[in-house]
């Protein structure tokens, strides 16, 4: 595997990593009584917007052919 | 007054380039109800750190500028005793083994369950804690060098668990004047209460 494609992998586990941490987060938020749910919508933005990072790096490595 | 560590509430830094991660590790931990500080940077991270507060660090090994290896070495050499809770991108031995060597409290490697984290970072706080308990302690022989002969007299006295009134009466003066020198005692010990002052007072006379 050439370098830039090790670097490209590099990057797509930061997306996924930030998406379980959210995940998780929002999971634990949900079993509070005190549970505000402004913060678990924040959360699922940010899953979001993760998950379309993820996806535009995987369209890089695809038109990298 | 020396502020003493049990009176501040812990905080956890997070150091981390990636806006993502490090926002969601924030967010993770803050949904533990720990208490966390973000950083982008080793640079902005060691301008915000303050080594009288109780932390830990949970540190990205890998960073552009100054790597998490390199911010580790740099604590080190300030004589920092923070522990640090690594994060890897990827299994790399060699670079677990140099953290592992440079004093790492503990190391991850991502993805990471939750639980996982958070027990860690729990437990770098117990042992910052129990860190601190030491050096504080080893630093009293030393504080207790600063105190008057006559505050170390009153020191005695508050050791045998004399009530200030006795003490002024023992040493013929009054009860504020003794008051006063156990004020002097607590601050120069660093000392926030009565049970610890009586407790360093007690060593003095039966030391261990």
């Amino acid at each position: 595997m050439d370098e830039i494609a090790s670097d490209l992998l590099h990057e797509l586990n930061q997306p996924l990593v930030a998406i379980e941490n959210y995940a998780r987060a929002s999971e634990r938020l949900l079993t509070t009584e005190s549970c505000d749910l402004n913060d678990v919508r924040e959360a699922l933005q940010q899953i979001s917007a993760q998950a379309m990072r993820a996806g535009r790096l995987i369209r890089r490595l695809r038109t990298r052919g | 007054m020396i502020p003493h560590s049990s009176d501040r509430r812990a905080t956890v830094y997070v150091v981390d380039d990636d806006d993502a991660v490090r926002h969601s590790l924030g967010f993770l931990l803050k949904s533990a109800g720990l208490p966390i500080s973000p950083h982008v940077s080793a640079q902005e991270f060691l301008a915000a750190y303050d080594a009288a507060q109780p932390s830990c660090l949970v540190l990205d090994i890998c960073m552009p500028n100054m790597s998490g290896l390199e911010l580790q070495q740099q604590l080190n050499l300030r004589r920092a005793i923070i522990p640090v809770v690594f994060i890897t991108g990827h299994a790399d031995v060699p670079m677990a083994v140099e953290a592992m060597r440079g004093g790492a409290f503990d190391f991850l490697e991502k993805p990471f369950h939750d639980r996982e984290l958070i027990d860690r970072v729990r437990h770098a706080l117990e042992r910052d804690a129990g860190n601190r308990g030491l050096r504080d302690a080893h630093q009293i022989p030393g504080r207790l060098k600063c105190l008057t002969a006559r505050e170390r007299q009153v020191l005695r006295l508050v050791g045998t668990g004399k009530l200030n009134k006795v003490i002024a009466a023992d040493l013929g003066v009054s009860r504020r004047t003794v008051e006063a020198h156990r004020a002097h005692v607590m601050e120069k010990l660093g000392v926030r209460s009565l049970a610890q002052l009586v407790r360093i007072a007690m060593d003095l006379e039966h030391p261990h």
